[in-house]
Order: C-alpha cells, then structure tokens, then sequence
C-alpha cells in the first residue's frame, strides 16, 4: 500500500469518526436542549407546545392542541417531568398524534427532551402481524424510522420553521407528510389517489437539508 | 527492581485489587448495607423506585396515547378518510388488531405501574422498619398483606 493511500485512508477514517461524533452530539446532547432555554419549570406547557409545534411543522403538520398533558416533580429534589399527547393536522386532512416529553435538568435550569414522536405511523410495528412483513422488511423499516427520526431533528435544527432558528409563522410550510415518505418501503408503486395513510411520495425538495423552503 | 521484589509487589497489587472488589461487593449486599450503611440503602433502593413509578406513569400515559392514535386512525378509515396501497399491511383488520395490541399494551403498562408503586411502598416500609426483613436471618417484614 503506497504513502497516499494510507494517508487517504487514514483522512477517510478521521472524517468517519468526527462525523459520526458530531452526529452523537448533536442528537444526544445539543438537539435535546435545542430552543427550550430561558423557559422556566413551571413553563412546562410552553415547553411542551413549543416541542410539539416545532417536530410538527417540519413534518409537515399544523399543531392542534394537547389531548393530555402531565406535569409530574419528582419526590426529591428539584427534577420534573412532562409529558403529553399532541394533536396534529396533516395537510390531506388525517389527524396525527404526537408523544412529547421532557424533563427539567437541574443541573442545565431548562427544559430538555426526553422524546418526540409520532404515534403509531404507517410503518409501525404495531401493525405487524406474525409473518407480515418479513424479518428484512421489519429491519429495514426499524432502520428507516431511525433515520427517519435523525433527520427530522436536523430538519428543526436547520430548517427555517425549525426550533432552531425561532418559530415560524403557522402554515409555513404544508408540504406532504415524512410519514409519508418513511412508509414508501412497504407501499411499492401505488395506483392514484386517494391515499393518505400509506400514499407512495417522493421527498419534496423543501425537505432536502440542503434546500430552501418552499411555500406552495 | 530485582524479579522478586517485583513479583512481590504484583502479588499484593492484585491482592488489593481482589479485596477491594469483594468488599465493594460485599458493601452492596443488602444484608450489610443494612447494617452499615442503611441511609445509603435507603437512597438508593428508594430512589430507583421512585424514578421507576416516574418511568412507568409515563409509560402508562404514552400506552393510552399510542392507543387513542390508533382509534383516530381506525376511525378515520371506517369514515373513508384513509385507503391503504394494494400491498400494505395496513388493512382494517390489522388496525383492528392494531387496537386491541395497544390496549393490551395500555394494561400491562398499567400493571408495571402499579407493581412500581408497591416496590416503592415496600421499600419505604422496610426503611422505616429499620431495613429487618433484608438482614439475614431476620423474618421478613413490611410485605403486604394479601
């Protein structure tokens, strides 16, 4: 092995391991904290709406209202829960719940979250029977919803409607749904509408990191 | 450091090693830890409880979340809001199943949670019992009475 192709290998690995680094960061410690600063621990509900608001706007959504909303301090010491159940619109129509929930970081003094996500989506393994889908499929679309989830988080982070960069006005964006495009593993070339649960769409390119937004 | 000498002292190195590990573990145990250090006990057995009760009220909550979506999607098929593709899994027989999978995951959520709270109450019994039913030998005590 030539001096160049050690030294390309070795750059390759350098730039494999600060990506998936910055990726661990960001995901784990910098999106959980991303926007909730400055809210204090009674402020749980603005917390919870400002969460459920951001996650659904770049999905594509239109935030409702809490169907449930819990606020649970532990028995000791300063630590608190919250958590609740976020209706969405999507753009066909379908409604959408979310499940937000957060935690109160003593040692931050803010607001951080625990999880966001969609309630049983197309694609769910709620859905699975006993052989359908198969082993592949259900990996495969176990894989996708973890993608899926990593990229909606950079999607609020770098996205203009995203918690990162503020809230932007409602109905900013109102292209089609990510669940949409998460369920296009199971859902082959499908016939025309109507579809909403399981509709096979393309990404828009409002949804690309590398894109601008579009409003249609 | 001549090759005795540096036998020697490997041998006491892994020595310690070896006694500071069993007693670490012995420390743990709680039929000592009751009796040498029981407040620590008490926060720890006490406060993974609590947290656990946390855990699972939150569990119990998303499970009747998980199962509410399922009902607004089963009833928006039913209202003809929703067709699947020609090869999805999604049909309303499986969102039938769907609903019943998740309130029988709603039940057992809570069952865990109320399992979390009588661990809890156990454990706040036994500390305020002086931690008797954990000591060998001893009966135990604080248990609840069926």
């Amino acid at each position: 092995m030539t001096r160049s192709v050690r030294l390309s290998l070795g750059a390759l690995a350098v730039v494999l391991v600060l990506a998936v680094a910055g990726t661990v960061w960001f995901a784990g410690a910098a999106y959980p904290a991303m926007g909730l600063a400055g809210i204090p621990r009674d402020g749980y509900r603005q917390a919870l709406e400002r969460v459920a608001r951001s996650r659904a706007r770049v999905d594509g959504r239109t935030f409702v209202a809490f169907d449930s909303m819990t606020f649970r301090p532990a028995d000791r010491g300063e630590a608190a829960f919250a958590w609740g159940a976020a209706r969405c619109r999507a753009a066909d129509g379908a409604t959408v719940l979310y499940w937000v929930s957060l935690r109160w970081n003593p040692g931050r003094g803010q607001w951080v979250r625990g999880g966001v996500r969609e309630l049983a989506p197309p694609g769910n393994e709620i859905y699975f029977g006993r052989n359908v889908p198969g082993q592949i499929l259900r990996a495969r679309l176990v894989l996708r919803e973890l993608f899926a989830e990593l990229r909606a988080r950079f999607r609020e982070a770098v996205l203009p409607s995203g918690i990162g960069h503020g809230l932007a006005k409602p109905g900013s964006l109102t292209y089609g749904s990510a669940a949409d495009y998460k369920w296009k593993v199971a859902c082959r070339p499908c016939p025309a509408a109507p579809y909403r649960l399981d509709r096979q769409t393309t990404v828009p390119p409002a949804l690309n990191l590398q894109g601008t937004t579009t409003t249609p | 450091m001549t090759p005795r000498l540096r036998d020697a002292w490997l041998r006491a190195v892994c020595l310690a090693g070896l006694l500071g590990v069993a007693a670490l573990g012995l420390w743990r145990t709680p039929e000592l830890a009751s009796y040498l250090a029981p407040e620590h006990l008490a926060d720890v057995l006490i406060g993974r409880a609590e947290n656990l009760v946390v855990d699972k009220e939150g569990e119990r909550d998303a499970r009747a979340a998980l199962e509410q979506a399922v009902t607004v999607r089963l009833a928006e098929w039913r209202r003809g809001l929703t067709v699947s593709a020609p090869d999805s899994m999604i049909t309303e027989a499986s969102l039938v199943m769907a609903l019943r999978r998740a309130h029988t995951l709603r039940v057992e959520a809570a069952d865990d949670l109320l399992r979390a709270r009588e661990t809890l109450a156990r454990y706040k019994r036994l500390r305020d019992t002086g931690w008797q039913g954990l000591r060998a030998g001893c009966p135990a005590v604080g248990e609840a009475t069926p």
